[in-house]
C-alpha cells in the first residue's frame, strides 16, 4: 500500500493529464530508461571534447529541471483530481477546469521536452546517439 | 563476501520483479475486491446491479487505458532510439496517444460518475479506495 501511495501522483499524471513524456521511470529522460546521471557518465566516456561535453551536460540539466518542474505542477493537479474523485458530492462539471489546466500544462511540457530532445540530438552524431539511446526497447 | 551478498540480492530482486503481478492482473484484483465490497454493502438490488455493471465497465476502460500507455511508451522509446527520427514523427505519435487518452479519460470518468450515482455517501467511502487502487494499477 505504501508503494501505491508513492505511485499515486504519477498515476494521476497519466489518467487525467496524459503527460506521457513525464510518466516513465523516475528521473529517466523522455522515458529512455536512463537517468541523467547515467547519461552524463556515458557521455563522459563517449565525448572527448570538453566544451561539447559541457554543452551536452547543460541540455541534460535543463531537461532534468524542466521535467521536475512539470512533474511538480502535474502532481499538484493530480492531488486535486484525487480529492474530487474521493468526494461523493463532486459534480462532473467540477473536473472541467482541472482537465483544461492539465491539458495546457501537458502541451507546454511536450513542447519544452521535445525542444530539448532535439537540441541534445543536434549536439551528438548519429553514431553517438545510437550508442546512448539505440538499444531496442523491451515491451 | 561482498560479492556473494550482491549476488543474493540480485537474485532476490529478480524474484520480486518476476512475482509482481501485471497491470492487468492488478486492475482485475482491485476491481474484484470492489465488487465484493459492493455486493456486501449495497442492500438495494437495483443499485447493487448497477454498481456491478459500472465496475465491469470501469475494468474495460482501465484495460484500454493500460494498453494505450504501454503501446505509446514502447513506440516512444523505439522512435527516440532512431537518430533520424523527425519532430513530425514525435508529434504524430503523441497526437495519436493524446486522442486515445482523452477518449479513455472520458470513459473512466463516465464510469466513475455512474458509480457515484448508484451509491450512497457511506457506500462510496467503502468503495473509493478500490477504485483508486485500480487506477494506480493501470499504470504499473
Amino acid at each position: 500500500m505504501k508503494l501505491r501511495s508513492r505511485q499515486r501522483g504519477q498515476t494521476l499524471i497519466i489518467i487525467f493529464l496524459g503527460a506521457l513524456l513525464l510518466s516513465g521511470t523516475a528521473a529517466s529522460l523522455l522515458d529512455s530508461g536512463k537517468s541523467a546521471t547515467e547519461l552524463r557518465k556515458e557521455i563522459g566516456h563517449l565525448v572527448a571534447d570538453e566544451d561539447r561535453a559541457l554543452r551536452l551536460d547543460g541540455v541534460i540539466e535543463r531537461m532534468e529541471k524542466e521535467t521536475g518542474r512539470f512533474r511538480s505542477e502535474h502532481d499538484d493537479l493530480g492531488r486535486q483530481a484525487l480529492a474530487l474523485m474521493e468526494r461523493h458530492e463532486t459534480r462532473p462539471s467540477e473536473f472541467g477546469p482541472l482537465i483544461e489546466r492539465a491539458d495546457a500544462l501537458n502541451a507546454g511540457a511536450r513542447k519544452t521536452l521535445l525542444d530539448l530532445r532535439f537540441e541534445l540530438r543536434r549536439s551528438l552524431s548519429a553514431e553517438e546517439w545510437r550508442s546512448l539511446f539505440g538499444a531496442a526497447p523491451r515491451k | 563476501m561482498k560479492r556473494s551478498l550482491c549476488a543474493v540480492l540480485a537474485v532476490a530482486l529478480a524474484g520480486c520483479a518476476a512475482n509482481k503481478p501485471s497491470a492487468r492482473d492488478a486492475i482485475a484484483n482491485d476491481l474484484e475486491e470492489m465488487r465484493a465490497e459492493a455486493a456486501q454493502r449495497i442492500k438495494d438490488p437495483r443499485r447493487a446491479a448497477q454498481t456491478l455493471e459500472s465496475i465491469e465497465g470501469l475494468k474495460e476502460a482501465l484495460f484500454a487505458l493500460e494498453e494505450a500507455i504501454a503501446n505509446a511508451r514502447f513506440q516512444l522509446r523505439t522512435l527516440d532510439a532512431r537518430p533520424e527520427a523527425t519532430r513530425a514523427e514525435f508529434d504524430a505519435l503523441l497526437d495519436a496517444f493524446e486522442a486515445r487518452h482523452r477518449a479513455a479519460r472520458e470513459r473512466v470518468l463516465a464510469r466513475h460518475f455512474e458509480l457515484i450515482a448508484a451509491t450512497t455517501e457511506d457506500e462510496w467511502k467503502a468503495l473509493w479506495r478500490h477504485e483508486r487502487d485500480a487506477l494506480v494499477a493501470s499504470t504499473r
